[in-house]
């Protein structure tokens, strides 16, 4: 009985039962309607609709496209980010935070600490860094359009959790060249994420936007739920991924 | 699922059906923690690098003496993974210790390095480790050859007891000296039944040959089956179900366990060629009860073992369609890629081939279809001499064509097989980068690096002499069993350090292939010790006294000597034996009067001599005494000692018939009457009983020969050491050498051979020939003075 409760057919009628109940009465439409009333802000209730799909993003990438990138926190961080902030100023922290990070690394290698020791400098170093990337920021007029002082407060977090993530290696050549292999799929993923959950990226001749799932999130909130369907069916995927079939090639189609 | 069928074990089926069910957290935690692992695993007879310092907190990095490393040592992370924070060092001198590629680091780098360590910058996610410094590994020649610099280890994946898949990660010069298939090692396919090099790889690449060093394919990967064995006993132990074990093979301790991997990587099957997970499928449901059984069962599946079986069935040899040949003209011989075409009769060469063979003068001139040229070469291991003609167009892929009238009788062909040639360039670059030439100075050393370690007559001392001897004294009747010490570690390292070492092709060479081949028998001798082989190989190694010897043997009758009346002590006998070395400007040996010694007179490697003490000699034995010792092995060792090569003086392989029957020869030559020739005879006699009777019957056999009840013993044990049940028949018999030898220098006299020839050191008379070739000087410098006056 107990392997029935728990074999994976069962969680996955579970799982459907569940959607179908909470998608028949309407549960988190009326809920977000609810809190529409209460006079939260719609953008605000989108951002935390999109989580569940950028994971099913990382998860499909990882899975079964076999795209190496940082799961999950530093994506979600990125994208939400982006929808705030703006694309160009996510990016340019990004990097900021990370050259900083690694000129102070850089600099304290010379010397004989504690990692622990390292690590609080580097970051106390970036902070610094970053107290003058706000005057830019504001000056050059991206923050104008939504400037609010928690802004601030949040871009701070982002810098602190990017510069732990990654400026805890080594400095050694090969380990520098893969992080930043890393650091730059992981971008490119956010991009093309943030793309589909319908961001607006200023390509300066034109504006590029998809709304399509944009406004089915809005307009079906209940959508959330087969992110729900495909984590599960991804979760119990065995075949080979994308990149697998190309560094096999040779196995594969030998015949 | 998505291209399932193709066989091949993704990250996502590894993890979801093998990793997940087969590997429980504790095991894979266990797996981590390399310490823990080894102190596990070194508890269950597996073989694990030892480890001199673990470095638990700060504190203990200033208490760590660097001064009381032995020179080579690795220091690594207890939670480190991909090989990450390991520094190795391979030698230091006053202030620097060096690392790969001669870096160099400071006490104080080092110590720096260790606290980055324990704060966990190389742990996964960063949690505070532990360091500890293990004994660095040098690899086993036969695999440092073709590896760079670093550590070459071997990944076998394990699975219901059964090894699945293996490969050889070998360090190149693209990758640093790592073996880290991501920074551009190299992975080779190993064929699990024979141990043989199939695939090379190198970035997710097929290569054919390493960079600088030429192919390696077929090479064979030596302990193969021990390693095999040691990665199930590794399964068996930790219940990792899906295991991965890395095995570096030392040159002193053969293989050992690097470490294992609850995670292991999947780029095995691009090394092999061969899909994963259809071999995990075939195995998984297999009923293993012993490790034996896995091994067999995975040499059986997974080995390309078809090729040989045909050859032993059709007793053909099995080649493929391109085929690498090697040509011989009369200088050299030429490598090149040959097709292998039974559409064709005969065989054919390329004009430029012909060229580069000195056939033809220019590739340019026309050449006349019939025109055929006679050569050797040898295809598949086989020699063959064929008739070629000269192909009318030129190829790439080929240089040469093999017809029919040359295969039909020795080859099978598999069309799958591809051997090519290896380029040219790879040759060149070979002798500069990796090709040690063998050093016959070295050589030697390592010859009597071993000789030193292998004291011949130690091992055939029975435990259990003395109740033994108890025993037959009550009875006469009884047959003592002796016990013998086990050395059986030893044997295997003796054994190790002597098939390591490499002989050139001259005549230098040669002899010391003899020696190594007596070492080796020697160390079977050993090994022996007990059984029912072991006469056979006493017999090979100083052979036995025929039956016509015997009835000779039987001629000799001991002559009553006239004792003369002058009799010497110990000490007056260390006064001549003084006073002749002196002669011979030999100050430098040393006499020692030592009581507990079995003979009146040993003499041993390091220029001393012990003589009995408390014990008196006539005459006619002093003389002889000096004579035997002295005028013949002391001067043969000091002469020995004055040549290139050691084993002049620990002696060349059979020196000991040689040496032996010189001396006697000597003593006899001075006085006719002498007691060293009946001694000789008696244990030839005694040689050629043993191998007849038992233990109690040779004893009574020699009794009736007028010997001593106390002598009788002594030669009975003489002969019979190295017997565990003396009931049998059979003989040790090393004694025999005096006998031999004194007839092997009688014959050589008899020749109009010179003694001078044989003062130049330590060999045997056949080889004399050869060793006048090395020897220099060529004539021996110092020579007993009876030689000098003829």
């Amino acid at each position: 009985m107990t392997k029935f409760l728990f074999s994976k057919i069962t969680l996955s009628i579970f799982s459907i039962l569940l959607i179908l109940i909470i998608a028949y009465f309407n549960l988190l439409s009326n809920t977000i309607q609810e809190l529409n009333h209460l006079g939260v802000d719609q953008n605000l209730l989108y951002l935390v609709l999109i989580i569940p799909f950028i994971t099913l993003f990382i998860s499909i990438c990882r899975i079964v496209i076999g795209f190496n990138i940082n799961a999950f926190h530093i994506p979600i961080l990125l994208i939400l980010s982006s929808f705030i902030l703006d694309l160009y100023i996510t990016i340019f922290i990004l990097l900021a935070a990370i050259i900083s990070g690694m000129l102070v690394k850089l600099y304290l290698t010379k010397f004989h600490f504690h990692f622990i020791s390292k690590l609080a400098i580097i970051l106390s170093g970036v902070s610094i860094i970053s107290i003058f990337l706000f005057p830019i920021l504001i000056k050059s007029s991206l923050f104008a359009y939504s400037f609010s002082p928690l802004i601030i407060l949040y871009t701070t977090i982002v810098i602190a959790i990017i510069v732990e993530k990654y400026l805890n290696f080594q400095i050694t050549k090969s380990k520098i060249i893969d992080d930043l292999g890393q650091i730059f799929r992981t971008l490119v993923f956010c991009i093309i994420a943030f793309l589909i959950l319908g961001g607006k990226i200023d390509l300066y001749f034109f504006e590029l936007q998809f709304t399509w799932l944009r406004s089915t999130i809005i307009a079906y909130p209940e959508t959330v739920f087969v992110t729900l369907l495909l984590n599960i069916i991804i979760g119990q995927y065995t075949g080979l991924r994308l990149d697998e079939i190309f560094r096999f090639r040779k196995l594969i189609f030998k015949k | 699922m998505f291209f399932s069928k193709s066989g091949i074990l993704g990250i996502n089926a590894r993890n979801l059906m093998y990793l997940r069910p087969y590997n429980k957290s504790k095991s894979i935690k266990m797996a981590d923690n390399k310490l823990k692992t080894k102190a596990f695993l070194s508890t269950r007879g597996i073989p694990v690098p030892k480890h001199f310092a673990i470095i638990n907190n700060p504190k203990q990095i200033a208490n760590l003496k660097f001064n009381k490393l032995p020179n080579g040592f690795v220091i690594k992370p207890n939670l480190g993974y991909g090989g990450q924070g390991i520094i190795p060092i391979f030698k230091r001198d006053k202030n620097y210790f060096y690392g790969a590629n001669e870096k160099p680091y400071t006490t104080e780098q080092l110590q720096e390095h260790i606290k980055d360590i324990l704060s966990g910058a190389y742990s996964l996610s960063n949690q505070p480790d532990i360091a500890f410094i293990e004994q660095l590994i040098t690899t086993d020649e036969s695999l440092a050859r073709f590896s760079y610099k670093g550590l070459p280890d071997i990944r076998i994946i394990v699975h219901n007891l059964i090894p699945v898949m293996a490969m050889l990660r070998i360090p190149t010069i693209e990758s640093g000296g790592k073996a880290n298939l991501h920074q551009g090692a190299i992975g080779a396919g190993i064929d699990l039944a024979k141990g043989q090099i199939t695939h090379l790889i190198q970035k997710n690449k097929i290569v054919k040959e390493i960079s600088g060093y030429g192919p390696i394919r077929g090479e064979k990967i030596p302990y193969w089956d021990q390693i095999l064995e040691m990665a199930c006993k590794c399964q068996l132990a930790t219940n990792l179900g899906y295991l991965g074990a890395d095995i570096a093979i030392d040159k002193h301790y053969g293989p050992m366990l690097l470490e294992i991997n609850a995670r292991a990587g999947i780029s095995i099957q691009l090394a092999n060629l061969k899909p994963l997970r259809t071999r995990l499928d075939k195995i998984t449901d297999v009923h293993v009860p012993n490790i034996q059984k896995g091994i067999r069962i995975a040499k059986d599946m997974f080995g390309y073992a078809i090729e040989q079986q045909i050859k032993t069935v059709s007793g053909k040899k099995v080649i493929g369609l391109y085929e690498s040949l090697e040509i011989f003209n009369k200088k050299e011989k030429v490598q090149a890629t040959a097709l292998i075409n039974t559409s064709k009769k005969g065989s054919y060469l390329s004009k430029e081939l012909a060229a580069k063979l000195g056939l033809i003068k220019n590739t340019k001139n026309k050449i006349t279809v019939d025109e055929k040229f006679k050569l050797k070469f040898t295809l598949g291991g086989k020699k063959l001499i064929t008739f070629f003609k000269i192909m009318p167009i030129k190829k790439k892929k080929y240089q040469a064509i093999i017809g029919n009238r040359d295969l039909s009788d020795f080859f099978l062909i598999d069309p799958r097989i591809i051997r090519t040639a290896p380029t040219s360039n790879s040759n060149k670059n070979k002798n500069l980068l990796f090709e040690s030439i063998i050093d016959p100075v070295q050589t030697d050393k390592e010859i009597a690096h071993v000789l030193s370690e292998i004291k011949l007559l130690s091992y055939f001392r029975p435990l259990n002499l003395q109740e033994e001897l108890d025993k037959f004294h009550q009875d006469n009747s009884y047959n003592p069993q002796f016990i013998y010490k086990n050395n059986q570690e030893e044997l295997t390292y003796l054994n190790h350090q002597i098939n390591k070492i490499k002989t050139s092709n001259d005549v230098v060479g040669q002899l010391f292939q003899e020696k190594i081949e007596e070492i080796k028998l020697q160390l079977k001798l050993i090994e022996s010790r007990g059984s029912s082989e072991f006469k056979d190989i006493s017999k090979q190694l100083f052979g036995l006294p025929s039956e016509q010897d015997y009835l000779e043997l039987l001629k000799f009758k001991k002559i009553k000597k006239q004792k003369s009346e002058t009799i010497l002590s110990s000490e007056e006998l260390k006064d001549l034996f003084e006073k002749t070395l002196k002669y011979y400007n030999l100050e430098n040996w040393k006499v020692i009067l030592r009581k507990n010694i079995l003979s009146k007179c040993i003499t041993n490697k390091n220029r001393k001599i012990f003589i009995k003490d408390a014990c008196f000699f006539n005459e006619e034995r002093a003389k002889a005494l000096i004579i035997h010792e002295l005028e013949t092995h002391l001067l043969t060792a000091e002469n020995g000692q004055k040549q290139k090569y050691k084993l002049f003086h620990l002696g060349f392989a059979n020196y000991l018939p040689t040496q032996e029957g010189l001396a006697i020869y000597n003593v006899s030559k001075s006085d006719q009457t002498n007691n060293d020739d009946s001694n000789t005879i008696t244990l030839a006699k005694a040689i050629y009983l043993a191998d007849k009777y038992s233990f109690s019957e040779l004893f009574h056999q020699l009794r009736k020969q007028k010997l001593t009840n106390h002598s009788a013993l002594n030669i009975a044990l003489r002969v019979k050491r190295g017997l565990s049940d003396t009931t049998q028949a059979g003989a040790f018999s090393k004694d025999f050498c005096y006998y031999s030898g004194k007839k092997i220098i009688e014959n050589f006299i008899a020749e109009n051979g010179q003694l001078q020839d044989l003062y130049l050191g330590k060999y045997s008379v056949q080889d004399l020939p050869l060793i006048k070739q090395i020897a220099s000087p060529t004539t021996p410098p110092i020579l007993p003075k009876w030689l000098l006056e003829n």
